[in-house]
């Protein structure tokens, strides 16, 4: 997604939420309810299961809860293939998770992510930590062209690199 | 005895939403939202701050929160994963409160008020009643969740499933009062109750 006139489009997002008098956050065209979240909290949970178990150990909670976390949510697209990719990864920019550039087909290829979420607040560590991304995608591409994938984060901006990489590869 | 109450069971004095959200120059939690929303910066670069605490933020469906405490019982089994995610959202709760102490200059009982309104701004629980002793340092919250749990088909049924709340509840605590506490869940809706309710107390109890 351009970044070009991007604070504009978040801005109308951020508009677009109403909340119910019973408390309850709605996003226009979305069933169900919608929570604001901040990054530090992100973090804290980060650091302390990395604490106990490593980044790397982490991993495997994290992509599990991402890859259940979106194959619930893609419920709500009636998109299908190329769209559905689009068109989700536009939802998650415009919602704040940063900034997703794709260029993915059937057989595989590159995500990008600028200024993800999951990397706030953290540089110069040794690890990619977009675990939760990882699940995320794979359920995006499974869902969009009913085929199983490897998802791979190459490049992580905690690392120091200049954004997040995903390889995508079809499953064997 | 100095108690704090909210809710409906509790005076109409004391409805404390109200009070911190009058506090705060706000009718209500939804105008409060209102105002979150108005301070919110947005950026070319994709992200998303809030003025009013200097955070990033995103804008998520709350099962978002369902399936990482999911996550973490299904790997690390019931016993352990619960313990994590508690003990993950101490700093969380701490970090809520200095918030509320930075922007108001809230203490005490006010800035753990404060916690509440905050969860209550963002779309995650609807409280529906608090009491709490100020000199005790004990109390109970009880709250409706808008993340439901899920569970693992072998989960006890029993299960208090919403550890992330009762950590950052424990952490926000521990900011007010500069003294250590624990929470315990002791309703959850995962169980069939109508409403989550934590019972808190300071540690050294």
């Amino acid at each position: 997604m351009s970044e070009k006139g991007l604070d504009k489009k978040l801005l109308e997002r951020i508009k677009s939420l109403k909340m119910e008098k019973n408390g309850e956050i709605m996003l226009q065209g979305f069933a169900g309810t919608f929570g604001v979240k901040d990054t530090n909290s992100i973090r804290d949970l980060l650091l302390y299961v990395a604490d106990n178990f490593g980044f790397k150990g982490a991993g495997p909670i994290l992509s599990r809860a991402g890859y259940m976390f979106a194959r619930e949510l893609l419920n709500e697209f009636k998109e299908k293939g190329a769209d559905l990719i689009r068109k989700f990864l536009e939802f998650l920019t415009l919602n704040g998770f940063g900034i997703f550039e794709e260029n993915v087909d059937e057989t595989g290829g590159e995500i990008v992510l600028k200024n993800s979420i999951f990397t706030e607040n953290f540089q110069n560590i040794d690890e990619c930590i977009d675990h939760f991304v990882v699940g995320m995608l794979t359920a995006l591409l499974e869902r969009a062209f009913n085929r199983r994938y490897i998802v791979l984060e190459t490049e992580c901006s905690a690392k120091g690199d200049p954004y997040c990489k995903f390889s995508v590869k079809l499953a064997q | 005895m100095g108690d704090a109450v909210m809710g409906q069971n509790a005076p109409a004095t004391g409805d404390v939403l109200k009070r911190i959200s009058r506090r705060l120059g706000m009718k209500s939690v939804s105008q409060s939202f209102e105002i979150m929303k108005n301070l919110a910066e947005t950026r070319n670069d994709g992200k998303i701050i809030d003025k009013f605490s200097g955070m990033r933020i995103f804008i998520v469906p709350p099962k978002f929160m369902s399936h990482i405490i999911y996550a973490f019982i299904e790997l690390l089994g019931e016993r352990l994963g619960t313990r994590i995610v508690y003990e993950a959202h101490i700093e969380t709760g701490k970090n809520m409160v200095r918030i509320g102490k930075r922007a108001f200059g809230l203490e005490g009982i006010e800035a753990f008020e404060f916690y509440f309104w905050l969860l209550s701004s963002c779309g995650w629980w609807k409280i529906i009643d608090f009491s709490f002793d100020t000199e005790r340092l004990n109390g109970y919250v009880r709250m409706v969740p808008l993340y439901p749990a899920i569970l693992p088909q072998n989960a006890k049924r029993t299960i208090a499933f919403h550890q992330d709340a009762a950590g950052e509840i424990a952490g926000a605590a521990e900011e007010s009062f500069n003294v250590p506490f624990i929470v315990k869940e002791t309703r959850c809706t995962a169980s069939g109750d109508e409403f989550c309710e934590f019972v808190i107390r300071r540690k050294n109890e």
